[in-house]
């Protein structure tokens, strides 16, 4: 890859309201006892109750162009990547014209944004892997238009109110995020990308069991196939930034893969939770404004999404 | 005087192979078979082959009194096979057959004033968690066991090894009897079949097993032709023996996740779209924690396919070499020879999936 483009600012929103375990219970909103989901690491989840998926997006955006001091015209490529249906459209609506079906929330931000120079692509479909596509995406389309030089992505995701917030033992929050990716960027330097995608797990209801059995294994392969692809060993990496489901899962994850566990940034997964799309990016931030992150280092991200897409991707700060 | 053998376990596995290749060779003048169950897996009883319903764990064998003070007169050799064979039994479980069975079974045998062999049909992992080289002669260890079978099967010989000098004895420790070499047959789907399945059915992510190691499997007729020869051929009191593959006929843990991995796909086109990955290799700590989380969650699917695999798998991570100096020099005179692993172990695999594990007819692959 290309190691002049890179991920040079990441902004995040998190709702104000956050409703721990017994509260989700109470609600009907998990499906397994509390006392298993704390075992496994998870504490809370942040709960968007008057905001939208829109709404989450603008707030990522607005501090993204504010913090990284490009302006909307700057913007030559915009991705907009929602893990739910929900976050395709604007709103949804049951029984409005046939054109509200094609309110998309892509469209609707590059217009409230001013980003009148981006072109616009919205990914939709890779899960709690879709802000790590969109890294992806962004990076190519970067290398294959020569006069592309930023482009700005989001993830934004809220569950609808009827939906439950335990998803194969996992607790979801609300949340967004939002990165500009660009070419010659001064830090996270993409060094490698790699993915995975098994169709036969499309039906995570009916595959349930064989998609948990399959999870660690193929995760190990994922990772191994974006070292194989940087040219790194595992070694070489100073930190591993995750996802945050679940410290359980990571902590198999990490022995499976005979990696210390003083190089795993675990700061956010019991503050923080799993954001659906954004946790690896939250993490990334945070681990850097801690001074965690020195020049230089590498970063290996990982993250799961249904679908079924494994990805991980390497950096360089 | 006429030669009458008795056989425990007579409709199991290794029981019924024997019983049949002893009526086969007419070495004894008689043969009684002792059987909890069925008989389905035997000949017809005949003038010089009897069968008898029997359970061991009870005293007098569950025989009536007449038939077990007849048998004490009349028998002249025991081969003791009866066992259960499970792995993931409760300890107290496994000891009722496997120990105290075997201590009926032997007070039995000291009862019979004509005695002249008893053998004890045992296992090559009553070695339990010991790595490295293990003696034939070896018996005694504290490194503990991976499942009830293996413990049960242990304390069955150290009890046996008091009687040394009171019983004319020889103990045969098989390692996995995985299926008959020459067409694949399995007669008894055990850990290591299930196994297969889970793995066929997505479901075995994991194998707490070290690189490199190897597994041992022999093959029926091995297992059978072995004892036979020693039994009759060989028998020398105070002897155990190996009956083992050795790591030459064996396939190290990769290996056979690989032939595996070839058999499903070449069996089923469509099981390699499913992309299902070949199982992890895990440590000790790793497969504990898997199986703890598996609990926690209560996820009663997992919870099983972990407690399979635990209840066998883990002596992978316990590397150990059977010595065979005594089966060795018996059995090569014999020209007894074990079927490399890799010659059959596709053919095991194919049955296992054209019966379904079991569950449907076997109709060979023309």
């Amino acid at each position: 890859m290309n190691n002049e483009i890179g991920i040079s600012f990441v902004s995040y929103y998190l709702p104000n309201k956050k409703k721990d375990l017994i509260t989700l219970d109470r609600e009907n909103k998990l499906d397994s006892d509390v006392e298993k989901l704390s075992a496994l690491g998870f504490n809370h989840a942040f709960v968007a109750e008057n905001e939208s998926h829109i709404d989450l997006a603008k707030k990522a955006i607005k501090k993204t162009l504010k913090e990284s001091g490009i302006s909307p015209e700057e913007i030559d490529l915009f991705v907009f990547s929602g893990a739910l249906p929900g976050s395709v459209l604007v709103e949804q609506s049951n029984e409005g014209q046939s054109l509200d079906i094609f309110k998309y929330s892509a469209s609707k931000l590059q217009y409230d944004f001013g980003l009148n120079r981006a072109n616009v692509v919205a990914i939709s479909q890779q899960g709690c892997g879709s802000l790590m596509s969109a890294v992806w995406l962004a990076r190519n389309t970067l290398l294959a238009e020569k006069k592309m030089e930023n482009a700005l992505i989001v993830s934004s995701d809220v569950l609808p109110k009827w939906s439950k917030r335990e998803m194969i033992y996992n607790v979801i929050s609300d949340g967004s995020c939002a990165a500009i990716v660009k070419k010659r960027s001064l830090v996270n330097k993409i060094i490698s990308y790699s993915q995975i995608t098994k169709g036969y797990y499309w039906d995570p209801l009916a595959k349930k069991n064989e998609l948990i059995a399959a999870y660690f294994p193929t995760a190990k392969i994922a990772i191994g196939k974006a070292l194989e692809k940087s040219g790194l060993k595992l070694s070489d990496i100073d930190w591993i930034i995750p996802h945050n489901v679940s410290i359980r899962s990571w902590e198999i994850l990490l022995k499976l893969l005979k990696f210390p566990e003083e190089k795993f940034y675990s700061g956010n997964i019991l503050t923080k939770g799993h954001t659906i799309a954004a946790d690896n990016f939250i993490n990334l931030k945070d681990a850097t404004d801690d001074g965690l992150i020195k020049k230089g280092q590498k970063m290996l991200l990982f993250t799961f999404g249904f679908g079924a897409n494994w990805s991980s991707l390497i950096l360089e700060h | 005087m006429s030669q009458i053998l008795l056989v425990t376990g007579a409709n199991g596995m290794i029981g019924s192979e024997l019983t049949k290749k002893f009526i086969q060779e007419e070495t004894f003048d008689k043969i009684v078979a002792l059987t909890h169950e069925n008989k389905n897996s035997l000949p017809d009883e005949t003038k010089k082959f009897k069968v008898l319903k029997s359970n061991i764990v009870k005293a007098r064998l569950g025989l009536s009194l007449k038939d077990y003070k007849d048998l004490t007169k009349e028998v002249t050799a025991i081969v003791h096979c009866a066992a259960n064979t499970k792995f993931s039994l409760p300890l107290n479980e496994a000891r009722k057959i496997n120990f105290q069975g075997t201590v009926n079974v032997c007070t039995f045998a000291q009862k019979c004033r004509n005695l002249e062999k008893f053998a004890f049909v045992s296992t090559a992992y009553v070695a339990g968690k010991r790595i490295g080289m293990v003696k034939e002669s070896d018996l005694r260890h504290n490194e503990g066991f991976i499942n009830t079978y293996e413990q049960s099967k242990y304390e069955a010989e150290v009890y046996l090894d008091e009687l040394k000098d009171k019983l004319p004895m020889n103990i045969y420790r098989l390692s996995t009897v995985v299926g008959r070499a020459s067409d694949g047959n399995v007669s008894n789907f055990n850990a290591v079949h299930l196994a297969l399945k889970l793995y066929y059915h997505n479901l075995a992510p994991f194998l707490p097993a070290s690189e490199g190691s190897y597994v041992d499997f022999i093959p029926l007729e091995f297992a059978i032709s072995s004892i036979y020869h020693i039994f009759c051929k060989r028998f020398l009191s105070g002897f155990t023996y190996h009956i083992v593959s050795g790591k030459e006929n064996s396939l190290n843990v990769n290996d056979l996740i690989n032939q595996t991995y070839e058999v499903f796909t070449e069996f089923n086109p469509g099981w390699s779209r499913k992309s299902i990955e070949k199982p992890s290799l895990v440590d000790i700590p790793t497969f504990q924690l898997i199986s703890k989380s598996a609990n926690e969650l209560n996820n009663k699917v997992l919870v099983q396919v972990i407690k399979s695999i635990e209840t066998f798998a883990p002596q992978l991570l316990y590397p150990k070499e059977f010595d065979r100096s005594n089966s060795n020099t018996v059995l090569k005179e014999a020209k007894i020879e074990v079927t490399p692993l890799n010659q059959y172990y596709r053919k095991i695999v194919e049955y296992c999936l054209l019966t379904n594990w079991g569950r449907k007819p076997y109709i060979p692959v023309q």
